[in-house]
């Protein structure tokens, strides 16, 4: 009986402290919905053995990220900070991995909205996600492309107009993310080598991602899932 | 003499302009619609493919930890989402096995190849996004 309730009383604590987190963090980070779930060791200490949060569709940069995990092994966490002062303080841990999905719905959406910003006009922008590469067709009148990026591509150009294909791999480096295009056809030209090797150089970075505070991360690798862009540091 | 000089440059400048104009030709053949596709993933031994499958499952079974909080009980699971496919050992024809583990209160995945001897291997796994080979 003093086991069950033991056991029942801990389950109890750990579910506080799981909405205390939750509520802390609701005051900084702002999005849809936040979830927390913290695990204990199996020893008595009562240390927690990982922290995990979860974050729908976080806003960074504008771009609303559909998920975003931050999980801490071995946290300590500053109780009183967090009863105190409602702030989430993460003293010390053994390691952090944060990952973040972004799907190809929110990457077309994230286009079109841009495009409309920035008064951008297109017939026609179609974008796949083929693991390892993002695939796009497009045909876009020239003047929306930039003047000093037009110089490079003028020999291609055929009724004013780009239109053609892409397949680009995604990196990233320091959380600021590159585009290397894998081939390219414009206006039924494949576009050698070093014309695409100029093209990467010029259109680099194309993203560059803040942190997301309260957690201190650097993003370093990225991959292609079949509907997701997958980054983690 | 002169005359000889001026044909071979001339041959020469014939020479060039062919080469110039095969390789436009061949930068417009290749531009057609029918060639908008992705570059073709290619693998020199079976075990650069079994690398490469190892480590896409892992991305997708952590990608499925962000969305739900916990992994897979399966690979199935990753479809469609994550993955197109699970895809088999390519050296035995056999599906990847994925075990999953939980030590101190902290969960972990394990994803090898049926039998690793086809690579020479003892053990040829990724385990918590750690390829292993040995």
């Amino acid at each position: 009986m003093i086991v069950l309730l033991s056991g029942a009383s801990t389950l109890h604590s750990r579910e506080s402290l799981d909405g205390e987190l939750a509520k802390a963090l609701r005051k900084t980070v702002k999005c849809e919905r936040i979830e927390i779930k913290t695990k204990a060791g199996d020893d008595k200490s009562g240390d927690l053995k990982s922290l995990s949060m979860k974050f729908v569709s976080l806003p960074i940069n504008g771009v609303p990220v559909d998920y975003v995990t931050a999980q801490y092994t071995d946290p300590k966490i500053d109780l009183k900070a967090l009863r105190n002062a409602n702030t989430v303080k993460i003293t010390s841990y053994s390691d952090l991995a944060v990952r973040m999905l972004v799907s190809e719905q929110t990457i077309k959406n994230e286009f079109t909205r841009t495009a409309k910003r920035l008064n951008f006009h297109y017939d026609k922008f179609l974008i796949k996600f083929s693991p390892p590469y993002i695939e796009l067709e497009f045909s876009v009148p020239v003047s929306t492309i930039a003047p000093k990026d037009r110089k490079l591509l003028e020999k291609f150009v055929v009724n004013d107009r780009f239109e053609g294909y892409a397949a680009l791999r995604l990196e990233v480096r320091d959380s600021r993310i590159f585009a290397v295009p894998a081939k390219v056809i414009l206006n039924h030209f494949l576009l050698p080598m070093p014309v695409l090797a100029e093209l990467q150089k010029r259109v680099n970075p194309i993203y560059q991602l803040p942190r997301v505070l309260p957690f201190d991360y650097t993003l370093g690798k990225i991959d292609l899932l079949k509907q997701y862009i997958f980054l983690s540091n | 003499m002169r005359k000889k000089k001026l044909i071979v440059f001339f041959s020469i400048l014939i020479v060039i302009a062919a080469v110039i104009l095969g390789y436009v030709a061949v930068l417009y053949w290749k531009g057609g619609v029918n060639n908008y596709e992705p570059p073709k993933q290619t693998y020199a031994t079976s075990r650069e493919q079994v690398q490469a499958d190892l480590h896409n499952l892992s991305k997708a079974v952590e990608a499925y930890f962000v969305v739900n909080m916990e992994y897979p009980r399966k690979l199935e699971q990753l479809q469609p989402a994550f993955l197109d496919r699970i895809g088999n050992d390519p050296a035995s024809g056999t599906p990847y096995r994925y075990t999953l583990s939980e030590t101190n209160g902290a969960g972990h995945y394990r994803i090898s190849v049926p039998n690793p001897k086809i690579y020479n291997a003892e053990d040829l796994y990724i385990e918590d996004g750690v390829l292993v080979q040995k």
